[in-house]
């Protein structure tokens, strides 16, 4: 009796045992082809990518060709010539004379000068009806004049 | 017991043992040398079996123009295979392919009924022809993917870019001289293929990415290009000419703005060109005899070694004898008293050779070589050769040459040679290298070329009183290349060809080199017209061609009239 109760015991652990190792069998083989799948799924993409890519890489040079036919000197003259563009005749240059009193950096900075000194500083009302403003809507004028 | 004729059976042991062992040596040989010896030979012929490896091929740079411009570019087309044993059905293959070809069905059956492997039924068609093929997935027909060159300017500045071969090798002009930077090194993509021959995607892969071959930025600018081509395909119609160059070049740098032939070819279709002497570049590959031009440097000569100044006189006498042969002016004139100047405003043989007579031979060729003339100038182009310089020594130098060098006879230059002679002269002196490619970008970074200066060849003083007395010449004998407000200094040439046992007797070659501003080189031009038929004179045919240019340059590098540039400078 004592027997037969050991070898009930021992069979049950032998099947618990083996349907344990058929289970983790069962998952070691589906995470493993669960991750081949993946992986091929991954290159198939990273294959189809590849030839997308060549196939722009193709079209963009044959784009950048097109762009170069059209940009061509030889064609733009043509369209430019379509349009009534004419080579230019006797180019005329205007001299300034840069020594006398004249000269355009100097009188910039004049009337850079002039302009910041016509400013004058803000009044009492501009600064009465300028925070007045900025009471209302929460922002400066200029801010409020660039929102309009 | 025994019989003493029976053998001994621990013998018949030890032979069959013998025998066994020799049988195991044998086979431990053979184990040893398929498995061991011959093993990486046959582990590659196994992977090879079922192991593909395509070749995936780089992208050749682009050749720009100093702007940015392409001036070379790639462009993908398609060759198309097919395997004639794999179609079945050929004639509805053939019909397939024919709208997209613009081929005849008729022909198409004919090539896939050959027996064989494979046939080629198209090269380097349309990426959309291609892909159209590519899309009716024909059993049979394979459609391979290839860079082809492209140039979208056309035949613009052909001689200067030269084009690649079917084999994606450059030839000729910068292709051929930079081919190694411009065509990359192939990649490739190997995996397993199944016994069909198709490729196992999933299976075991290797990729070696191509590298791209170099970008190059040149010195051309296109613009300058287009015009400097158009003035030279009206001087040709305007003179009757059947060949001419014209180059323009930045005196300062050596740099290359323009370099034109014609007669030219279309790049795009190179193995279209008969004859194929057309790919020469005849600016820096073709000599010629230089004529009155060639009197800028003798008289550089005359005037760097303190022979002359400007104020020097020589007595005209219209004829002088050189090494026992008589040389002439080109009008047979004698002028009498005539300055430096005159003698390059009326551009006189006999004072080009009283001054060549009276430097010596040694001092005179040595100014040749100074100028660059007999060898190469350096430029980054494929085929330059060093010219014609015949020296004392030389058995076939006669003493009547140094006469008729002086003013450009005998001598055989390149125009490359020529304007960079001229150049010297405008830039105070140096003889710099001429260049073509300024930037090279490539993977490893940016490569900026740097102006080169070979050596001095005359002081500054020579340089800018020789730049006086051009300046001085052009009202005269080359007034056609004058143009109001601007100061010019140029100078014309009118030459024989040399023929067999002489010169022709009817065609010339007429030419001008000039440079502008004088006080302020910007550019030099030289302009050579092969045989022109409305008049044989430089002064006449290419002066004018060099004001075309010039006045167009002055607009485009916005160049201003003396009167307003140099107002402020006083």
């Amino acid at each position: 009796m004592a027997v037969n109760n050991i070898r009930q015991v021992i069979k049950s652990r032998t099947s618990r045992a083996l349907l344990l190792s058929v289970a983790l069998a069962l998952l070691a083989a589906w995470f493993f082809l669960s991750q081949a799948s993946q992986s091929t799924t991954a290159v198939i993409r990273l294959h189809q990518l590849a030839v997308e890519k060549e196939m722009l890489r193709r079209e963009n040079a044959q784009l950048r060709y097109q762009i170069s036919l059209l940009e061509s000197s030889a064609h733009l003259q043509e369209e430019a010539e379509k349009m009534g563009f004419a080579p230019p005749e006797d180019a005329e240059y205007l001299a300034f004379d840069l020594s006398s009193g004249n000269e355009i950096g100097p009188s910039i900075e004049k009337e850079l000068t002039s302009s910041a000194t016509y400013e004058s500083p803000p009044s009492m009302w501009s600064q009465i009806i300028s925070h007045f403003w900025i009471l209302i809507t929460g922002q400066s004028p200029a801010l409020a004049d660039l929102g309009r | 017991m025994l019989s003493p004729a029976s053998p001994d059976p621990s013998r018949r042991l030890v032979v069959i043992w013998a025998l066994f062992s020799v049988f195991i040596l044998v086979l431990l040989g053979r184990l040893l040398y398929w498995q061991v010896l011959r093993q990486p030979e046959l582990v590659q012929l196994g992977q090879e079996e079922h192991y593909l490896t395509r070749t995936i091929y780089p992208q050749r740079g682009a050749i720009l123009d100093r702007q940015g411009w392409p001036l070379a570019l790639n462009l993908y087309g398609y060759d198309i295979f097919a395997s004639p044993r794999e179609i079945t059905e050929p004639l509805e293959v053939a019909q397939s392919l024919s709208m997209i070809l613009d081929v005849s069905p008729g022909d198409l059956l004919s090539l896939l009924s050959i027996e064989g492997p494979g046939v080629t039924l198209a090269r380097g068609i349309s990426l959309d022809a291609g892909e159209k093929i590519l899309s009716l997935g024909l059993p049979g027909v394979e459609t391979v993917p290839l860079p082809r060159r492209s140039y979208p300017e056309g035949t613009l500045a052909a001689h200067v870019l030269g084009f690649v071969n079917i084999d994606g090798l450059g030839n000729y002009g910068v292709e051929g001289w930079y081919n190694h930077l411009l065509k990359g090194e192939p990649g490739s993509r190997g995996g397993e293929e199944d016994p069909q021959g198709l490729e196992v995607i999933a299976g075991y892969g290797s990729y070696v990415p191509p590298q791209d071959g170099a970008t190059l930025i040149l010195t051309i600018d296109r613009t300058v290009q287009h015009f400097v081509e158009q003035a030279l395909e009206q001087a040709l119609q305007d003179s009757g000419a059947d060949s001419g160059t014209i180059i323009v070049m930045d005196p300062q740098t050596g740099a290359i703005l323009a370099m034109a032939s014609r007669p030219t070819y279309d790049p795009n279709q190179y193995y279209e060109t008969d004859p194929q002497e057309l790919f020469v570049n005849p600016a820096i590959s073709q000599v010629f005899e230089p004529g009155s031009i060639f009197k800028i440097i003798t008289m550089a000569a005359a005037l760097d070694t303190g022979l002359v100044n400007t104020n020097s006189t020589y007595e005209d006498r219209g004829t002088i004898l050189v090494g026992g042969r008589p040389i002439y002016n080109w009008d047979y004139s004698a002028r009498g008293t005539m300055t430096m100047t005159e003698l390059l405003k009326y551009s006189l043989n006999v004072g080009a050779a009283t001054l060549s007579t009276r430097l010596g031979a040694e001092k005179f060729y040595e100014y040749i070589h100074r100028f660059g003339f007999g060898e190469l100038s350096g430029v980054d182009l494929a085929g330059e050769i060093p010219g014609l310089v015949k020296v004392p020594g030389d058995s076939l130098w006669y003493e009547s040459d140094l006469g008729t060098n002086s003013f450009g006879q005998g001598i055989g230059v390149t125009p490359l040679q020529m304007i960079t002679a001229v150049a010297t002269v405008a830039n105070g002196g140096y003889l710099v290298q001429p260049y073509l490619v300024q930037k090279i970008v490539s993977t490893e970074g940016e490569t900026l070329f740097q102006p080169v200066i070979r050596r001095q060849v005359i002081s500054p003083k020579t340089a800018q009183d020789l730049t006086q007395m051009l300046v001085s010449a052009v009202p005269g004998e080359t007034s056609l290349a004058a143009i109001p407000g601007y100061t010019i200094a140029g100078k014309t040439g009118t030459a024989q060809i040399p023929i067999p046992g002489g010169y022709d007797p009817v065609w010339t070659l007429a030419s001008f080199v000039g440079f502008a501003p004088a006080e302020d080189p910007q550019f030099v031009i030289i302009i050579k017209l092969d045989r022109p038929t409305a008049s044989p004179w430089g002064s006449v045919v290419a002066a004018p061609v060099f004001r075309n240019i010039a006045r167009e340059l002055f607009d485009y590098l916005g160049i201003p009239p003396d009167e307003v540039r140099l107002a402020g400078r006083d």
